[in-house]
C-alpha cells in the first residue's frame, strides 16, 4: 500500500514575513513582540560577531548580546527607515563592544588577558594528522584575529566573515568607504603575516 | 610571490573590487596575471580560514533566557521616546538659557555703562565745580551721590518734551547728535531739563565745560548734521578712531550677504541628482540589481541633461545586465557609445556590448564595439579588446572591420 507523503513545511507566522524596518518602527512605538522577533532573527549573528571580536570562550557574550538588543529598543525611534538595518545593528554592536572594552580596562583587564592567552595557547598543539590542518589553520587564524588591532579586526570581521558590503560597513562604523578599504587591506596583510609566521 | 607587473592594479584596489564583487571587470587582466591570481587565492584561503574559526552558538534555552532578560529590562526602563520630544527638550532649555541671558544683559548693561562713563567724569567735575560761576547750578546735583538709574528714568517720564531713552544718553556722541547741548544752553539752563537728561549727560557736560576760565564765554558749536564724530572731543580722539572703525566696516557687511543667497539654489539640484545616484548605486553594490535598474531608469528620465547622465546610463545598463536582461542592456550599451562616446565608461560599455553581441551571434556589432574599445586610451581595455578580437573575430578581420 502506497501512502502519500505530505511534506511538512514550517508554518510562516505573520511576524516572520514583516521586514526588519517595520519591526524597528514597531519597536520605536513600544512593541515588545517586535523586539522579540528581531532578537530571534539576529541574535546568532551578534553572537558570532562577538565570538570573533572577543573569542568564543568569552564569558560575557550573553550580556553583550542583551545590551545590543536593548540598544535597538532604546534607539529604535532614531532609526532612519531607508538605511540598511544590518549596518545599523552592527553599528550598535560595535559601540557596545567599545564601551565594554573601556569598562573592562578599568577592571584590570590584564588578568583576563593573561589567563585567556594562556588557555588559547594550549589549544594550538601541532598535530601531524592531515585532517587537522584546516582546523589548525582556523585556530591560528583565530589567534591572529584576536591579536589584530581592534579597528582593523572590526572591519575584517564585518567585511570578510560577515560578508557585509564595504558601504554598509562604512555606514555602521561612521567612517568613509576609503578608510574601510584601507583598514581591510591592512588587516589582510597583518593576518597573513601572522599566520605565515606561525606556520614557519 | 612574483613581483607585480606595472599594469596590475594596486593591492588595495584589488581588495576593494574583490569585496564589492567587481572582479569580472578585471577578468581579462586576471586571466593572464599570475601574481594577482595568487594574491586573490591567498585572500580566499584567509577568508575561509577566518570563517572556519570557532564561534559560540547560543543554545536555544540560552537564547530564550537572554530574550526573557531583555524583555524584563524593557519593562523596567521607560519606553523609547520619539526623538522629536528630546529635541524639543533641548530647544526649550536653550531658549530658556538665551532668555535668561538676555534678561541679565538688559538689567546689567545700563548699570555697567553708567559706571564706566561716570566714574572718571565725576572726579573731574568735582575739581572743576570750584569755579563760582558754575557752583550756583551744579551744587544741587553734585550733592546727590550718584542717583540710581531708576530715579532718573522716573524723572524723564514726567517731562515728555525731551523723552528719549536712557541708553541713548549713555553715549557721548549720541548726546551731541541730539543737539541737546544747544537746547540746554549753559548758564541759563533750567535745573528741570538737566535733571531730565540724566546723570550721565550732566556729568559729561560739566566735566568738559566747567574747567573754562571764569570770564570766557562758552561757544557751543551747532548741532552736527552728519553722524560722524566731531573733532571737539580731542581728549578721546584715539578712542574715537577705534569706535569709528566698525561704523565704517558695517556697510561692507551689509552689502555682502546677497551673493550667497543667489548661489545657494545652484548646487542643490545637482546635489539632489548626486544623492539619488548614490542611492541607486548603493542598491547596485548591495546586489539588488533589479531595484537598482529601476532607480537608474527613474534617474535617467529625470536628469537627462545632468553631468552624470553618461554614468547613469552605464550603470543602468550594468544593473540590467546583472539582472539577466541582456537585450535592454545591450541597447543601453550601444546608446552609451553613440550618445556618450566621450565618457569614461564608454570603452567599458563597448567591451560589454561586444561580449553581449558575441553571445547573441551578432559579430558585426561586436566588431564595431571592439573597434571602439581598441581606440581607447586605457591600455588594459585596448588589450582586452584585442584579445576578444583575436579570439572570436580574427578569421575574417578584413571583412568585418567596421568603419570608425
Amino acid at each position: 500500500m502506497s501512502s502519500k507523503v505530505i511534506p511538512l513545511c514550517p508554518s510562516q507566522t505573520i511576524e516572520s514575513t514583516i521586514s526588519d524596518q517595520a519591526l524597528v518602527a514597531a519597536c520605536g512605538l513600544g512593541d515588545r513582540a517586535a523586539l522579540s522577533q528581531l532578537f530571534r532573527r539576529y541574535h546568532r549573528d551578534i553572537f558570532r560577531f562577538y565570538s570573533r571580536m572577543f573569542g568564543h570562550q568569552y564569558p560575557d557574550l550573553d550580556d553583550l548580546c542583551q545590551k545590543v538588543f536593548f540598544g535597538v529598543w532604546s534607539g529604535a525611534s532614531k532609526y532612519k527607515p531607508h538605511s540598511p538595518f544590518r549596518a545599523w545593528l552592527y553599528g550598535i554592536a560595535v559601540n557596545v563592544a567599545k564601551q565594554h572594552r573601556r569598562s573592562e580596562r578599568r577592571r584590570f583587564e590584564a588578568f583576563r588577558n593573561f589567563f585567556s592567552t594562556k588557555t588559547q595557547d594550549t589549544q594550538i598543539d601541532p598535530t601531524p594528522h592531515d585532517n587537522l590542518c584546516a582546523k589548525e589553520l582556523a585556530l591560528r587564524a583565530n589567534l591572529a584575529l584576536q591579536k589584530l588591532p581592534e579597528h582593523l579586526r572590526v572591519v575584517y570581521i564585518l567585511c570578510e566573515i560577515e560578508e557585509m558590503a564595504g558601504t554598509e560597513v562604512a555606514t555602521a562604523l561612521g567612517a568613509r568607504p576609503g578608510t574601510i578599504w584601507r583598514r581591510l587591506h591592512e588587516a589582510r596583510k597583518t593576518l597573513k603575516t601572522q599566520i605565515e609566521g606561525g606556520q614557519q | 610571490m612574483k613581483p607585480k607587473a606595472p599594469q596590475c592594479p594596486p593591492s588595495s584596489k584589488l581588495s576593494q573590487m574583490a569585496n564589492e564583487g567587481r572582479l569580472d571587470e578585471l577578468q581579462p587582466h586576471l586571466n593572464d596575471c599570475l601574481a594577482c591570481q595568487k594574491q586573490l587565492r591567498s585572500w580566499k584561503r584567509l577568508k575561509e580560514a577566518s570563517q572556519a574559526t570557532p564561534w559560540a552558538r547560543p543554545h536555544q534555552l540560552q537564547a530564550q533566557a537572554i530574550e526573557n532578560k531583555l524583555l524584563a529590562q524593557t519593562y523596567s526602563s521607560p519606553p523609547p521616546q520619539p526623538p522629536v520630544y528630546k529635541d524639543l527638550r533641548w530647544w526649550g532649555a536653550g531658549a530658556l538659557a538665551a532668555g535668561s541671558f538676555g534678561l541679565a544683559m538688559i538689567l546689567w548693561v545700563p548699570q555697567g555703562q553708567k559706571d564706566i562713563i561716570t566714574e572718571p567724569s565725576i572726579a573731574s567735575a568735582k575739581i572743576s565745580t570750584e569755579a563760582p560761576q558754575t557752583k550756583q547750578w551744579t551744587a544741587p546735583y553734585l550733592e546727590k551721590k550718584q542717583p540710581s538709574c531708576s530715579k532718573s528714568s522716573q524723572k524723564t517720564q514726567k517731562l515728555p518734551a525731551l523723552a528719549f531713552s536712557h541708553t541713548s544718553l549713555n553715549s557721548f556722541r549720541d548726546f551731541e547728535q541730539q543737539s541737546l547741548i544747544p537746547q540746554l544752553g549753559f548758564e541759563g539752563a533750567s535745573s528741570q531739563y538737566q535733571v531730565q537728561l540724566g546723570e550721565l549727560a550732566r556729568v559729561h557736560s560739566l566735566a568738559r565745560k566747567v574747567a573754562l576760565p571764569q570770564n570766557e564765554q562758552l561757544e557751543l558749536p551747532p548741532a552736527p548734521t552728519q553722524p560722524k564724530a566731531p573733532k571737539k572731543y580731542k581728549h578721546s580722539a584715539p578712542k574715537r578712531k577705534k569706535a569709528v572703525k566698525p561704523v565704517a566696516q558695517a556697510p561692507q557687511e551689509t552689502v555682502e550677504p546677497p551673493t550667497p543667497v543667489v548661489q545657494k539654489p545652484q548646487p542643490s539640484a545637482q546635489e539632489a541628482v548626486e544623492d539619488t545616484f548614490v542611492t541607486a548605486f548603493s542598491l547596485y553594490q548591495q546586489s539588488n540589481y533589479s531595484q537598482a535598474a529601476i532607480a537608474f531608469e527613474k534617474l535617467a528620465n529625470s536628469a537627462k541633461n545632468s553631468t552624470l547622465a553618461a554614468d547613469i546610463n552605464y550603470w543602468r545598463a550594468m544593473s540590467l545586465l546583472k539582472s539577466k536582461q541582456q537585450a535592454p542592456a545591450a541597447q543601453l550599451f550601444k546608446r552609451q557609445l553613440l550618445k556618450y562616446g566621450e565618457s569614461m565608461a564608454a570603452a567599458k560599455a563597448a567591451l560589454q556590448l561586444a561580449q553581449l553581441s558575441l553571445a547573441a551571434g551578432d559579430q558585426e556589432e561586436a566588431a564595431w564595439a571592439l573597434s571602439f574599445a581598441k581606440r581607447d586610451a586605457n591600455p588594459k581595455i585596448r588589450h582586452a579588446a584585442e584579445k576578444l578580437w583575436q579570439q572570436y573575430l580574427s578569421t575574417d578581420e578584413t571583412q568585418k572591420a567596421p568603419s570608425p
